[in-house]
């Protein structure tokens, strides 16, 4: 092939070149750092585990979400086996299917080079670049409600309100997403809105009536009213701050489409976008990975109004619009980039999780049950063939802050029968633990247990030392 | 400070974040 048809070839097909370079280098960057780590989504590997083995949701564990993320799991953990490393390809995967979804979206109403815009500033945006290294639901969640998004797009009303039930049955939190999705199908046409609603509809709620008949009030207390007895966990304005810092070139995009020429035809991004701000603002437990829901509208609305503005700025020049697109770009993906790795990829990392699993297995006898922080313990009983006692996996402290679990109760039920508790704290320069977290009686702990091991924690955003407990009698 | 990367944690400690720092990390990883 001659250097001329080469360079004809690049020029005709350059969107398409870029979007897979865009999408081998993203994930080349996460598949070089990714490592288990203390995180939500350990819970949800032991609990396919569970369901692998016959043990369900609801009745036989807490499980704070509707079921589909973790029967996804559970079907994924029967594919892979033992290699259980793998499921942390489930945010990575979902978020590229995401990232080419929005492509197709913006193409289809816009142009390529919006398109492409779009994809990449969604892919690098600072949310999806951190959130990706966690199994936790959010970005399952968004694959489906894009999906979703993509078919209304292309008039398949019916399966698309079918898809953007599956969003709700992995997590609830989808709700004002959808909310958007039917105010823009009710705006569009009414006979849009009916399909839409009825496809989803035909989903929603047989699943939910067949889970509600197993389950009873053990799922709608697990799945609803759990959640709305919750108080804030992080300080809100602190997660705003943290957002608006990172992805503020998204956010100042976003703010000045509203603006733009073409706003009408911007429409059915900026409702479901609205509609989760809201959700944010008025919703009392809000974390930065929530921040996933919204990427895709703010990332679609940069993308257009980026291509808008290099092509105003120039206007006269017009050499330069390339030259100004590819500058933020590069900027975008190297800054995002360089503190994803800097500050992040390597935070929370479970450096000493092999050494810990085989100090269990070999301390313990198979009968042997264990209990503690749920940022590990899950995926110590995994890789020691230990249980869990009674499944408590979901040991988060708003559980117990809630009142959902009482402390002195959860005690009464470890004492004389779990043989390991392991947890997650701060120890000070004197080798003192500074607090242990609420999840079981402190004086249960350093009264009548010992503590037989500790594992410096390298890097975390809180806490220094995995501590184990044994409290055999 | 862990504001939710992928777990739901308490955490009760405020923000050490300002707006000013906004322009920071250009300037950090530029100059």
């Amino acid at each position: 092939m001659k250097f001329v048809e080469i360079k004809k070839y690049f020029i005709k097909n350059k969107y398409f070149l870029i979007f897979v370079f865009i999408l081998v280098l993203f994930f080349a960057i996460k598949i070089s750092q990714m490592g288990f780590k203390f995180s939500d989504e350990n819970i949800y590997f032991y609990m396919g585990n569970l369901i692998s083995n016959g043990i369900m949701p609801y009745s036989n564990f807490f499980f704070a979400s509707p079921p589909l993320q973790i029967f996804i799991i559970s079907f994924l953990s029967f594919l892979f086996g033992s290699k259980l490393i793998l499921l942390k390809l489930i945010p990575i995967f979902a978020v590229m299917i995401t990232g080419s979804l929005i492509f197709l979206i913006v193409k289809k109403e816009f142009d390529s080079l919006s398109a492409i815009i779009s994809f990449i500033l969604y892919l690098f945006s600072f949310v999806i670049l951190t959130t990706t290294d966690h199994s936790t639901g959010i970005h399952l969640t968004t694959m489906f409600l894009i999906l979703s998004f993509y078919l209304f797009q292309r008039k398949k009303y019916i399966l698309s309100g079918s898809v953007g039930a599956f969003s709700l049955l992995t997590r609830l939190y989808a709700f004002p997403v959808i909310f958007g999705f039917v105010l823009v199908a009710f705006l569009k046409n009414k006979k849009s809105f009916w399909k839409y609603f009825l496809g989803g509809l035909i989903i929603f709620v047989p699943i939910n009536l067949i889970l509600f008949f197993l389950f009873r009030e053990n799922y709608l207390n697990s799945i609803f009213f759990y959640h709305l007895s919750k108080t804030a966990g992080i300080s809100k304005l602190a997660i705003f701050e943290f957002f608006i810092k990172w992805d503020f070139l998204l956010i100042i995009l976003s703010l000045i489409s509203i603006f733009m020429k073409n706003r009408a035809k911007l429409i059915p991004f900026l409702i479901p976008a609205g509609t989760t701000l809201l959700f944010f603002l008025f919703y009392s437990d809000i974390y930065y990975l929530y921040f996933g829901l919204l990427l895709p509208f703010l990332a679609i609305l940069s993308g257009i109004t980026l291509k808008e503005l290099a092509e105003n700025v120039s206007k006269n020049y017009k050499k330069y619009f390339y030259i100004i697109l590819i500058l933020v770009l590069v900027f975008v993906i190297f800054h995002n980039s360089f503190f994803y790795f800097k500050d992040h990829a390597s935070t929370a990392k479970i450096d000493s999780l092999e050494e810990i699993a085989n100090y269990v297995k070999t301390n313990s006898n198979e009968s042997d049950v264990i209990y503690g922080s749920f940022e590990i313990v899950p995926l110590v009983a995994i890789l020691s063939e230990r249980k869990i006692i009674n499944n408590y996996i979901d040991t988060n402290e708003k559980v117990f802050l809630t009142e959902v679990v009482d402390v002195g109760e959860r005690t009464k039920e470890l004492r004389g029968k779990v043989k390991f508790v392991i947890m997650k704290t701060f120890v000070d320069t004197n080798g003192k633990i500074v607090y242990l977290e609420k999840i079981v009686d402190s004086d249960f702990l350093l009264n009548e247990c010992k503590i037989v091991k500790k594992y410096p924690i390298k890097k975390d955003y809180q806490d220094n030392m995995i501590v184990i407990f044994d409290c055999e009698k | 400070m862990n504001f939710g990367f992928g777990n739901k944690i308490k955490n009760n400690s405020s923000s050490d974040l300002r707006f000013e720092d906004v322009f920071s990390n250009f300037f950090y990883v530029f100059c």
